[in-house]
């Protein structure tokens, strides 16, 4: 998603790049949608105005950005914008899953894990963390570990092999993402004795 | 992707069928079962040829690997005819296991061939009663399908329960099946989704999660059908090798309905199932995928041919 400030050297300029995406939104560009709704969301042009933004997702949807059909998802499964209705945010994420975004399906399966608008299934969960982080998803793989780490009645619970599949999980992640994941693997760390942090490590050289 | 692949355990018929493995280091005594146990350690060739002169003799035994052996092609040339008569005398000795590979012979057939609904029931049963206890799923399972009749639910409760209550994981998964597609019992979607997520938390069985991700292609509850959870799983059991997930992936991969469409790479995958198939499920995948074949353009089979080549 763009964020006003992503352009380093230049300075910010919100009209113009208002401007510039709605030039782009009426050649029916999709993800123009995704960014202008994102601004009116977060507050780039003013305050937040999540009524707009939640029509420039719609129209985006329309149009096939799976990131429009990804806002709306959290937008729907807060009741921001639209009223809460987690059944309909389970459809949303599993859409813009469908659409090929790999952070939607990294959700679906936070939705599963927590129960939320679905049943609890931990387990299909750990496959779509799984396979988002297979596809490149940095944070799946950091969920992958937690449930590997915490999860005592499951086949997967191995805390040194967790604490492994948190630290190649970082090797995917830069920058802020990097910082924010950093912190979950530390927090894992100390919650493991020496030996096991001694294992943990061994196994992440090792493969 | 540097991670260990987590092995689901996939070859549990034929550990079933054949008694444990022993651990590797008590070498048994025993000639017939020092035999054996090259033989489930993978020296097919070597453990058939050691254990042959003893099934001759008449060791039950050792007529029952002799006829896995034969059932499989596994260091022999596979033949049907040879693997039933050697389970047959296996099992007239009363060795539970083979009556139980008896009744899967006639519930499952050899590459279709053999098939006797009646005679499966009869042998099932008589594994059942030596308290052979994987018999129980299946015969379920034959009594469900109507196969040997009017499915009765009471009647087929009475072959689970005792089985579930025994900790039986293909007993559990059985019930799970045949509740949520309203088979020879009523139909429950949310019970068998329940019993089935339970299962397939603790034991990590490729059975297992196959049903599961066939219960999200089918949809579990009123939300509907999940085709991203199902690709998932379905995409996990091909990469462990399990080939029965391999037709469902490929008919998700062939029909589309999200971003991984792709028919060639889908009917590669249902070629190298077939391909990977054991002889008890054969049959079903060859059905499955040939059931796939007319939504693949002639020029795209083609192509699929080549890249199934090159999978493992």
């Amino acid at each position: 998603m763009l964020r006003l400030e992503d352009f380093p050297g230049q300075p910010a300029d919100a009209a113009l790049a208002r401007q510039w995406l709605e030039a782009a939104a009426a050649q029916d560009y999709p993800d123009a949608f995704t960014d202008l709704g994102w601004q009116f969301e977060s507050g780039g042009f003013g305050a937040p105005d999540l009524t707009e933004a939640v029509r420039l997702y719609r129209e985006g949807r329309r149009l096939g950005a799976s990131q429009s059909v990804l806002n709306l998802a959290h937008l729907t499964r807060k009741g921001e914008g639209v009223p809460e209705d987690a059944k309909l945010a389970l459809a949303l994420y599993r859409e813009a899953a469908a659409l090929g975004n790999v952070e939607a399906a990294n959700d679906l399966g936070s939705m599963y894990k927590g129960g939320i608008g679905t049943a609890e299934d931990r387990v299909t969960a750990y496959y779509l963390y799984e396979r988002a982080y297979d596809r490149g998803y940095a944070r799946a793989g950091v969920l992958l570990a937690w449930m590997r780490f915490e999860d005592e009645d499951a086949f997967w619970h191995a805390p040194p092999y967790a604490l492994a599949t948190c630290l190649w999980a970082l090797d995917l992640a830069d920058g802020d993402e990097r910082s924010a994941l950093q912190e979950d693997c530390d927090a894992m760390e100390g919650q493991l004795s020496p030996e096991e942090v001694a294992e943990a490590r061994t196994i992440y050289g090792g493969l | 992707m540097r991670r260990i692949v987590m092995a689901l355990v996939t070859a549990a018929g034929l550990t079933a069928a054949l008694g444990a493995v022993a651990p590797a280091q008590d070498a048994p005594a025993d000639p017939v079962e020092a035999a054996r146990q090259k033989y489930l350690g993978g020296a097919y060739a070597e453990g058939f040829r050691e254990i042959f002169p003893y099934a001759r003799q008449g060791n039950a035994v050792a007529q029952n690997v002799v006829a896995n052996a034969y059932f499989y092609g596994n260091g022999v040339v596979q033949d049907c005819k040879l693997a039933l008569k050697w389970t047959q005398a296996a099992a007239d000795q009363g060795l539970d296991r083979a009556m139980h590979n008896l009744g899967a012979y006639r519930d499952l057939g050899c590459f279709g061939a053999g098939l006797d609904a009646a005679a499966a029931e009869r042998w099932y049963r008589k594994a059942i009663d030596a308290g052979f206890l994987p018999s129980h799923a299946r015969l379920a399972r034959l009594i469900a399908s109507g196969r040997t009749g009017t499915p009765d639910p009471a009647a087929i409760r009475a072959v689970l329960d005792p089985a579930i209550a025994a900790g039986d994981a293909d007993a559990v998964l059985a019930l799970a099946e045949l509740q949520f597609r309203g088979e020879g019992v009523p139909r429950d979607r949310a019970a068998a989704a329940a019993s089935l997520r339970a299962l397939a938390l603790h034991a990590n069985k490729a059975a297992v999660l196959l049903a599961l991700a066939r219960f999200h292609l089918e949809g579990i509850d009123d939300t509907g059908p999940d085709l991203p959870a199902a690709e998932a799983l379905l995409r996990k059991l091909v990469e462990v090798r399990h080939a029965e997930a391999g037709p469902d992936l490929a008919r998700l991969m062939i029909e589309g309905g999200g971003w991984w469409q792709d028919r060639v790479q889908g009917w590669a995958t249902c070629t190298w199932a077939r391909r990977n198939a054991a002889p008890d499920t054969k049959p079903p995948i060859d059905a499955a995928c040939e059931a796939l074949r007319p939504l693949v353009p002639t020029d795209e089979l083609i192509r699929a041919a080549l890249v199934a080549a090159r999978m493992k």
